[in-house]
């Protein structure tokens, strides 16, 4: 224990600092008129084509004109945009935007003992639809519209077979109904297993895979044998998972499967082979060892906008400063008179062992951000998935692909043609043409520059400015929950639950802390990378099994207990639940 | 894109450039062949990754890449029955019975323990099911084949289909105590056998009835039965995780029972016990060399083991079940030479042929003959000389263990996040492979540090 804990306090805090800026711009929607003349534009109506001086005419939600020279018609509401940019609204393939985050449930069924689970507790819920967990208010809606983005595929979030995704347009609606453009469109699959119940690993789920569609073609089979003649033959027994299941073994879905590893990308294309879905590899992080077999699979690809994290150079004693002045600012005055009277560390001198993993790791990241190049120069068609990534790191991190080879214009196809032709939406959206949705982006500079700030949305012809209101400082704690103090927690390991304590302090604006094992009172872990958002906290925690491993939490706090998973690599995932045993009073932390 | 990144896919995509099967001739060796006895100052050359040749003087082509072997061993590449390296799942421990789970689906090619197997003059391990559940899942059995990045490319074509079952302590404790579920008791274990293969007869009368035309509707598909039924059908080799006599001969009487023939017992401590009752049933043991007394069901046992199973006709070998003991695998056969005087022959055999025969690969390896696979290590004295180092190991004629350019850092996949250590983490327990991902050996519970093997 201890070799490899390292609390990543800071990493955390520019989580929280990143939040803050991006909490300070308001888009609420102008409702005087949907008719909006947008004046002397750089417009990029497609990826490809060279920004060129245009102004566009907007009437109720279709572009009406787009054209050089055009003046404001009367009934117009003019957008100043002179020299701004402006693009095609783009489109998210995969997400969960706008979709409850659900409590768990708590008198759910236990399976009656392991390996006899349901298809619920197996995480078997391909009856799922994401508009079934819609919700309009969701903040993450505006949170991604901020980010360009004026349509999204959603999906439900679950396990093995998690549900069909939705279409959706990312408009403030009174009701999600008037979000969604399409529904039942993909059906998200990955190898997650089973909290609790079978499958507990990654075998267990690919067999499940292999028994779920065998059965899907051996229960249509057996209808229509009843179907023809039901004489004497006892009725099939109806399966609302099998059922929903139909269309994605049909083909008529694609299968939106979740593989972040490369050695997931291999599994997931074995599996494909075997059962015959239409498969798009979804949530890539790593695919470049597979690049043959995905080639030759001629399989289309979402890569994860959650990059690696980018490798400070060497020697920016700038940055080091930087944060810690930046310490000096949450005015933590005792905790800085303690650092004081430690010992200024001393910088070891690097071994060559250790400058060659760091040049490995250099190596290994400059290949993982050359993906996207990669896919581009073998005509791989690849698209982006937002499931882990936050929305206002997106174009930041796009921007990092482009610096690592992709083409501003394949990137610009990944945002808007790529996804609407896939989604099959090509004859409204993706481009900006005269007879299209109205939607569409609006930057300050071209959006693959350093500095591009978009400064308006339309989404189907609904106008949102974003002005930047310097909010005061401080107030972002009042959006994350206040967990400091002592909670109690059960990990729900079956027939052994594991029970202790997690203690979070105040650091600054973020939260440090430590969990101790009711099993060995004299040790406690340190708990790594907290970040809290609103009731959701997550952080992950190192212990030693014989080597370091990571446990995971994600969970949800309610006033006085919280609930939520614990992922141990490797072993699979658990339910957690806790009381506060002591701490401060919390206040509603429902915005 | 830049050339720096095209650079950086070339070397990547071509990081197992040396193909499938590759040429090497090595020259003037002692040749240990196993089946045709010791060949001194003899040249092994493979062509296309088999053995083309074994003589004096034999020539190449110019290309082929030559190893001056004199004064060098030349004996079969290691075979290790038991092993848990390159796995990411290894016990699917949320049923007692699960046939259907195959670890063959979770193969880590970027696991480093192949690396440090062939650094033992290891060249195909039986990457095994745990032994939480009394029927655990199918194992598959790989070549190391290490620099390869697809997981497929690791399985053995052609190895038959082998699974894992287990008896005593394992499967009690995993699914028993705790759940009030069968098995709680040894006689519990026998009975979840005899259930499973009942129900997998019916199951397969049912198909056969419905293939037949006698029933109109298709019963449920079951994988898990399916595989069950292939047991009975004698298409999936048995290889059970065994300490105790008196549970060897039960499992043997269930066998048949049900009327399987094929089983090889791992561990199998007790075995010295039964070796008359193994060798009529023909059944095989895969042991240790000497470790025991990690839990209470595995004291009774003695470093003879493999010498008296040897001596009564029980096809026998030496596995590791550990990514550390497999790098000494000779050492291991060894220690039958003082414990058992096992001659030279028979101490490799029980790395090489022996465990070849348990996998059902016997026929492509395990013995220097003309025709098999190439797969050789290569010592720089006698593998069974405690001063042995292995020199090469050579897979389907592609050298990829050269003690002389043996870089540090052997890792294929890097995470770029990952956070930096310049040495190895110690190790507060030892690594219970066995038993991995069985949840009760959870995180929470620093009890855990204490715990004992649990093989």
């Amino acid at each position: 224990m201890g070799l490899i804990q390292r609390t990543s306090t800071w990493c955390a805090m520019v989580l929280w600092c990143t939040a803050a800026m991006y909490g300070q711009q308001s888009d609420a929607p102008v409702e005087v008129t949907r008719n909006y003349f947008i004046r002397n534009a750089f417009v990029v109506s497609k990826p490809g084509v060279a920004p060129s001086l245009q102004s566009i005419i907007i009437r109720d939600g279709i572009i009406d004109r787009i054209g050089p020279g055009l003046s404001a018609p009367p009934d117009c509401k003019v957008v100043a945009a002179d020299s701004m940019y402006v693009y095609a609204g783009f489109i998210d393939m995969m997400s969960h935007t706008g979709i409850k985050k659900e409590e768990e449930k708590k008198d759910a069924p236990k399976p009656a003992s392991r390996g006899v689970a349901n298809f619920e507790q197996s995480g078997i819920t391909p009856q799922i639809t994401a508009l079934s967990k819609l919700a309009a208010k969701e903040t993450s809606v505006g949170d991604l519209r901020k980010a360009g983005f004026t349509i999204s595929q959603v999906f439900p979030r679950g396990k093995m077979i998690a549900g069909t995704g939705a279409i959706i347009s990312l408009v403030d609606a009174d009701h999600e109904d008037k979000m969604v453009i399409r529904q039942g469109t993909a059906l998200h699959s990955s190898f997650t297993t089973a909290s609790g119940a079978a499958p507990s690993t990654v075998i267990g789920v690919i067999a499940r895979y292999r028994d779920l569609y065998k059965n899907v073609a051996s229960a249509l089979n057996n209808e229509e044998t009843f179907a023809l003649n039901p004489a004497g033959l006892k009725r099939p027994v109806f399966s609302k998972e099998l059922q929903a299941l139909v269309p994605a073994y049909r083909k008529e879905m694609p299968v939106y499967f979740v593989a972040p590893k490369s050695k997931d990308v291999f599994r997931a294309i074995d599996l494909q082979k075997e059962l015959g879905y239409k498969m798009v590899l979804s949530e890539i992080k790593h695919i470049l060892p597979a690049l043959n077999e995905v080639k030759a699979g001629g399989y289309s690809v979402l890569l994860s906008l959650d990059l690696p994290d980018e490798i400070k150079e060497e020697g920016s004693k700038k940055g080091e400063e930087g944060d810690a002045s930046k310490k000096e600012d949450k005015g933590q005055k005792t905790e800085k008179k303690e650092e004081e009277t430690k010992k200024p560390e001393v910088k070891k001198e690097k071994t060559p062992e250790e400058k060659d993993l760091e040049a490995r790791k250099k190596k290994s990241y400059d290949e993982y951000l050359s993906q996207a190049a990669v896919l581009e120069k073998n005509a791989i068609p690849f698209g982006f998935s937002l499931i882990e990534v936050k929305p206002a790191d997106v174009l930041k991190n796009i921007r990092r692909l482009v610096k690592a080879g992709l083409s501003e214009s394949a990137a610009l196809a990944a945002l808007t043609t790529v996804p609407a032709d896939w989604l099959g939406l090509s004859k409204t959206n993706g481009t900006l043409e005269p007879g299209k949705s109205a939607n569409l982006v609006v930057a300050d500079k071209a959006i693959f520059e350093e500095k591009s700030a978009i400064k308006r949305m339309l989404v189907d012809g609904n106008l949102y400015v974003m002005e930047d209101k310097p909010k005061g400082e401080g107030k972002v704690d009042e959006k994350g929950m206040k967990i400091e103090g002592e909670w109690s927690y059960v990990v729900d390991v079956p027939g052994q639950p594991q029970t202790g304590k997690l203690s979070f302090t105040r650091n600054g604006r973020g939260y440090t802390g430590t969990s101790v094992s009711d099993n060995d009172p004299g040790t406690s872990d340190a708990l790594e990378d907290i970040t809290v958002e609103a009731e959701s906290v997550k952080f992950n925690m190192t212990v030693d099994m014989g080597q370091p491993t990571t446990v995971s939490f994600d969970l949800t706090f309610m006033t006085d207990s919280y609930s939520g998973s614990v992922v141990v690599t490797g072993m699979g995932s658990f339910p957690i639940k806790g009381n506060k045993i002591k701490g401060p009073k919390n206040q509603s932390f429902s915005n | 894109m830049t050339t720096k990144y095209t650079t950086l896919l070339l070397l990547f995509v071509f990081a197992y450039a040396k193909g499938q099967t590759g040429d090497v001739l090595i020259k003037g060796g002692t040749v240990l062949t196993i089946t045709n006895g010791v060949k001194e100052n003899t040249d092994v050359l493979i062509t296309k990754g088999k053995i083309s040749a074994i003589g004096k003087n034999l020539k190449a082509p110019g290309a082929t890449k030559v190893i001056e072997a004199t004064g060098m061993y030349i004996m079969p590449g290691i075979i290790d029955a038991h092993s848990h390296i390159a796995l990411d799942a290894i016990n699917e421990a949320s049923h007692p019975v699960t046939p259907e789970v195959n670890v063959g689906d979770a193969i880590n090619p970027y696991d480093v323990s192949i690396y440090q197997a062939l650094a033992g003059g290891v060249t195909i391990s039986h990457a095994m099911h745990g032994s939480a559940n009394a029927i655990g899942g199918q194992c598959q059995t790989i070549k190391h084949r290490y620099g390869e990045v697809n997981p497929d490319k690791l399985k053995m074509e052609g190895a038959p289909r082998t699974i894992k079952f287990a008896l005593g302590e394992n499967p009690m404790r995993t699914h028993g105590e705790g759940q009030g579920i069968v098995p709680r008791t040894r006689m519990g274990v026998e009975q979840v056998f005899r259930t499973a293969f009942s129900d997998a007869r019916v199951y397969k009368q049912q198909w056969a009835d419905h293939k037949a035309g006698l029933t109109k509707m298709a019963p449920e598909f079951s994988l898990r039965m399916e595989t069950l039924a292939d047991i009975l059908d004698g298409k999936i080799l048995i290889h059970c995780h065994s300490y105790r006599a008196d549970e060897i001969l039960m499992l043997l009487n269930v066998l048949k029972d049900y009327g399987v023939k094929k089983i090889c017992f791992q561990h199998v401590n007790e075995g010295f016990k039964v070796a008359p009752e193994l060798a009529a049933f023909g059944a095989s043991a895969s042991v240790f060399s000497d470790w025991w007394a990690y839990k209470f069901e595995v004291y009774y046992s003695t470093a003879y083991n493999a010498a008296i199973l040897t001596r009564n006709g029980v096809v026998t070998s030496i596995n590791s079940d550990s990514d550390e003991l497999i790098r000494h695998l000779y050492h291991e056969a060894a220690k039958t030479q003082r414990y058992g005087d096992l001659s030279d022959e028979e101490a490799l055999k029980l790395i090489t042929l022996n465990p070849a025969k348990q996998l059902g690969i016997e026929d492509r390896v395990g013995s220097i003959e003309k025709g098999k696979d190439g797969d050789l290590a290569i010592f720089d004295k006698h593998p069974l000389s405690v001063y042995a180092i292995p020199q090469f190991t050579i897979v389907d004629g592609n050298v990829l263990f050269d003690r002389k350019n043996d870089a540090a850092d052997k890792r294929i996949d890097i995470d770029p996040e990952e956070k930096l250590e310049a040495a190895f983490y110690e190790r507060l327990i030892e690594k219970d492979n066995c038993m991995q991902d069985v949840t009760e050996t959870l995180f929470f519970g620093h009890q855990y540090r204490e715990a004992l093997h649990k093989h």
